[in-house]
């Protein structure tokens, strides 16, 4: 499992400044994150997490670790489903 | 017209004369694995899944659409606890992206809690426009495959010398197509199909051989289980069918009829007739 990262916004201080963003590649995209969870990613964009997979620079993401797994910059994150399929 | 009911008699012996089909840990009493591409509809599909009496059905395993929230899951018209899914590697071409994409199934149904998490169709093509399997990276992927706990389901050419490779690999159920995918051609080979049978079940007759791919309607299904195949799996035939699910209900009696003259027996081929009714007590005399 990925170790977990202390929250990058925390470097940041107080101040209201906005919280640091990085970039992800999500299912060939990039995408824009200020960090966190892997699940929040999911759950932003609407996806059913009861019916998909996540894979993160190759390596599945069990269903269990997703609330913990922390993303990190430059990830490359997979999320597939299963479709009508011979 | 009204259609009549079956004898006693026949059905009792249709439906106790023959054992469930083993592949891996499961246990199955229809010959006939569906897939669930290509339908016109989900209701479509659902409908011809159920007319076909299959117990497993194939999924593929593709990238969630984000941002398209008006898409269903697929599995808003499968219950998982009635079928038992078996996710495919179709699509990939090599050996590394097919172990990855057996993974990420395995995943999705372990976390369904689906039995099906323990086996995978594997396929890996070598040509987009034949979709034939690429052998060497078949059997390089089905060993990864096997000793990662996999239960491999192997989706092969009807070669019998890349079928016992892939059975020496440890791929729990060998499938020779019997054409191209979706070609709707049949069984093109049927030779090849029985040394397939053959040599794989040589030492091992319970060995399961599905044939996989190239059915066009239903009686390719019953030669494929009249020739000794263990089962039939197939997807365009029906959801490609002017009335897939009137081809559903005529895939599951082909496999009826067909495991039961395999286990019929039939008689053999000849070059002359032989009469039915008896020479003795003609009351008539021959011209010539």
């Amino acid at each position: 499992m990925q170790p977990s990262m202390s929250n990058p916004s925390s470097d940041f201080g107080g101040r209201g400044a906005p919280s640091p963003s990085f970039t992800v590649q999500l299912n060939g995209a990039p995408v824009e994150t200020s960090g966190g969870a892997l699940i929040d990613l999911l759950r932003d964009r609407g996806v059913r997490v009861e019916v998909i997979a996540v894979e993160v620079n190759g390596e599945v993401v069990p269903r269990e670790s997703l609330e913990t797994h922390r993303l990190q910059p430059g990830d490359t994150i997979e999320v597939v489903t299963l479709v009508g399929g011979g | 017209m009204a259609t009549t009911q079956p004898t006693g008699g026949d059905r009792a012996v249709a439906e106790t004369e023959d054992r469930p089909l083993r592949i891996g840990n499961h246990e199955l009493t229809s010959r006939l694995i569906v897939g669930t591409g290509k339908y016109d509809t989900l209701e479509l599909m659902r409908d011809s899944l159920a007319a076909s009496g299959a117990e497993v059905v194939t999924v593929a395993v593709r990238r969630e659409r984000m941002y398209d929230r008006v898409g269903q899951n697929i599995l808003d018209y499968i219950d998982p606890s009635k079928y038992l899914l078996l996710p495919n590697t179709a699509g990939c071409y090599q050996a590394a992206d097919a172990i990855r994409v057996a993974r990420l199934g395995r995943e999705i149904l372990r976390a369904l809690g689906n039995p099906g998490a323990d086996w995978v169709k594997l396929e890996v093509l070598g040509d987009s426009k034949t979709l034939l399997p690429d052998p060497i990276a078949t059997l390089e992927a089905c060993q990864a495959l096997v000793k990662e706990g996999f239960h491999v389901l192997c989706y092969t050419s009807d070669d019998p010398i890349v079928a016992r490779r892939l059975k020496m690999a440890g791929a729990t159920s060998v499938m020779p197509a019997g054409s191209p995918i979706g070609s709707g051609q049949g069984i093109l080979n049927p030779n090849n199909l029985r040394i397939i049978l053959e040599y794989c079940k040589e030492d091992d007759p319970d060995y399961p051989i599905i044939v996989d791919a190239g059915v066009g309607t239903a009686s390719d299904v019953a030669v494929a289980l009249e020739l000794g195949a263990d089962g039939v799996l197939l997807n365009s035939a029906i959801a490609h069918a002017r009335d897939p699910v009137r081809m559903a209900r005529a895939m599951q009696r082909a496999a009826q009829a067909g495991r039961d003259a395999f286990l019929a027996g039939r008689i053999p081929k000849r070059l002359y007739a032989t009469a039915s009714s008896p020479e003795e007590g003609v009351i008539t005399t021959r011209p010539w």
